[in-house]
């Protein structure tokens, strides 16, 4: 829509753009045409600093209730990719869950391996006790043998474990 | 029968045991660079005060649409959610990266008391089951590597991985939210133009009024001093300034003192009209600027925080060429983006404002 603000001298012209200025902007709304929207507010907040004082009023609410129009189209966009977000959001959540595990798995891993030094050494005393027993015969060996199985036993499982750490960890 | 042969030959301690000292070593020696894990602390802080600053835009909008109209502003705080939501998970994102970090470099400096550990195993272990070629002082030394590097290496995977795999999923996110703050500066400039808008139209009687008084009495003003002038040094210049030309003496020196009284009443009627709508002329003007003030700062927290997301993924990918490359990364575009931000908030709060919101820090 075009105005020619200089050739606008009576109240009569003033009042006939209006109107047409309130047509445009009922269209803009009824066609949800965010662009028309915008213009027409633009044109009739310029009506108003021009425009004889009788007609400011009518003009800054119509350009109000354009742009109030547009803030419902802005909230509406917003909305419209919430649902694209969320599902977003969720990988990442996923992947931030992912990497508490890892801190989590790490720190039990490093755990593991000091209990497993802790097996070995225990084993070894016992060993040491078995060599010992072993040269006086004495009656408790087959006992104490068998704690030696059983820490060897554990330990074990904490090697084995840890031999797969060491040979699946590589650089990425 | 020798006993200490049998056990030494059947026990699975000499089975087991000899062979994670060897993958020890053999990792150790495998790996031989030191793997390093960047400082993530940097990148988590700053994603935080990205986020926090974003908000702060956000509660800038919200809080001017309340102004205006309670009700599209509970709407835009409910569609609002999941970009908040969006930001918070970037935050608790880089914080988990960040950990995972530091604790990975943490337990590799604790290392050392790992193998200090292992050194005294085998030391007992020399006693026993005698490892040939191998002191404990050298064992200990290898075991310490593959612990360091075997944690480091574990952490940088892990990172590795998850910055990668998430840099697609973080694009979009980002994407969506720049959007979002698209949509966000519209709505705080259409809610400030409304307001700007209304205020002129109440007082836009009173300006148009005090305004062609002011203008009236400073052209009054002006041609009483040039009268003032000419009648002091005679000059014609003054003459052509008070627009009153030539003509015989005796008239122009009564049209100048008819000119005198007539600017005199109606400059001091003038000053009267001033001072009548001096208040409600300042009042507007007040919150025209305030109000004009908010609008820029709006403007401007959100575009800010708009470039604080570029920045932001600019600096993930950059992370993630980082851990797969092992290089360091820089993190000044987003530290200086951030800070850029921080500074429009601070400068739009330092003078008084009543109309601001006052509870920024949600």
């Amino acid at each position: 829509m075009e105005i020619k603000w200089t050739e606008l001298s009576s109240l009569n012209d003033w009042a006939l753009t209006l109107k047409r200025m309130l047509g445009e902007a009922e269209k803009a709304i009824k066609a949800d045409d965010r662009t028309a929207k915008e213009n027409t507010k633009k044109l009739l907040l310029e009506f108003s600093r021009r425009a004889p004082f009788k007609l400011r009023e009518t003009a800054v609410n119509a350009s109000i209730d354009l742009s109030n129009s547009i803030i419902d189209d802005a909230i509406e966009a917003i909305a419209g990719r919430n649902e694209d977000l969320l599902k977003l959001v969720g990988e990442i959540k996923d992947t931030t869950s992912d990497v508490k595990n890892a801190e989590e798995l790490i720190s039990f891993q490093v755990k593991r391996i000091m209990e497993g030094l802790d097996y070995m050494g225990k084993t070894v005393v016992i060993l040491q006790e078995v060599q010992k027993d072993l040269g006086d015969k004495n009656a408790d060996l087959s006992n104490k043998v068998k704690s030696v199985l059983d820490s060897v036993q554990q330990l074990h499982t904490v090697a084995k474990s840890f031999k797969a750490e060491v040979v699946n960890a590589k650089p990425a | 029968m020798d006993y200490t042969k049998t056990m030494r030959m059947r026990s699975p301690f000499l089975l087991v045991g000899a062979w994670p000292l060897a993958c020890l070593t053999a990792l150790a020696l495998l790996v031989g660079g030191c793997v390093s894990l960047p400082n993530l602390q940097g990148f988590a802080d700053e994603t935080s005060r990205m986020s926090l600053a974003i908000q702060k835009g956000y509660v800038q909008g919200e809080s001017a649409l309340a102004r205006v109209d309670t009700a599209r502003a509970r709407k835009l705080k409910r569609v609002w959610k999941p970009t908040q939501d969006a930001l918070t998970a970037l935050v608790a994102y880089s914080d988990a990266l960040a950990s995972l970090s530091n604790k990975a470099n943490d337990n590799a400096k604790g290392a050392a008391a790992f193998a200090g550990k292992f050194q005294k195993v085998t030391g007992y272990l020399q006693g026993v089951l005698p490892l040939s070629g191998i002191g404990s002082g050298e064992v200990s030394r290898l075991v310490e590597i593959a612990a360091r590097q075997l944690i480091l290496i574990k952490a940088q995977k892990t990172l590795s991985a998850a910055v990668r795999e998430s840099q697609p999923v973080m694009e979009q996110i980002v994407k969506i939210i720049d959007l979002n703050l698209a949509e966000l500066a519209m709505i705080h400039s259409e809610v400030m133009e409304q307001q700007i808008s209304r205020n002129w139209l109440k007082y836009s009687g009173i300006s148009a009024v005090y305004e062609a008084k002011m203008d009236e009495n400073k052209k009054g003003l002006n041609e009483l001093a040039a009268i003032a002038k000419y009648r002091s040094q005679r000059k014609r210049a003054f003459l052509e300034e008070i627009e009153l030309m030539a003509g015989p003496d005796s008239t122009l020196t009564k049209r100048l003192e008819d000119r005198e009284r007539l600017l005199t009443a109606q400059t001091r009627t003038a000053d009267e009209a001033i001072k009548g709508f001096d208040g409600a002329y300042k009042d507007y003007q007040k919150i025209n600027t305030d109000l004009t003030d908010q609008m820029t700062q709006g403007r401007a927290l959100v575009d800010n925080g708009r470039l604080a997301l570029g920045a932001w993924i600019r600096t993930h990918d950059g992370l993630s060429e980082s851990l797969s490359m092992r290089q360091s990364f820089s993190l000044r575009e987003l530290a200086t983006v951030v800070q850029g931000i921080e500074q429009v908030y601070e400068f739009y709060n330092q003078g008084p404002a009543p109309a601001r919101p006052t509870n920024i820090a949600r």
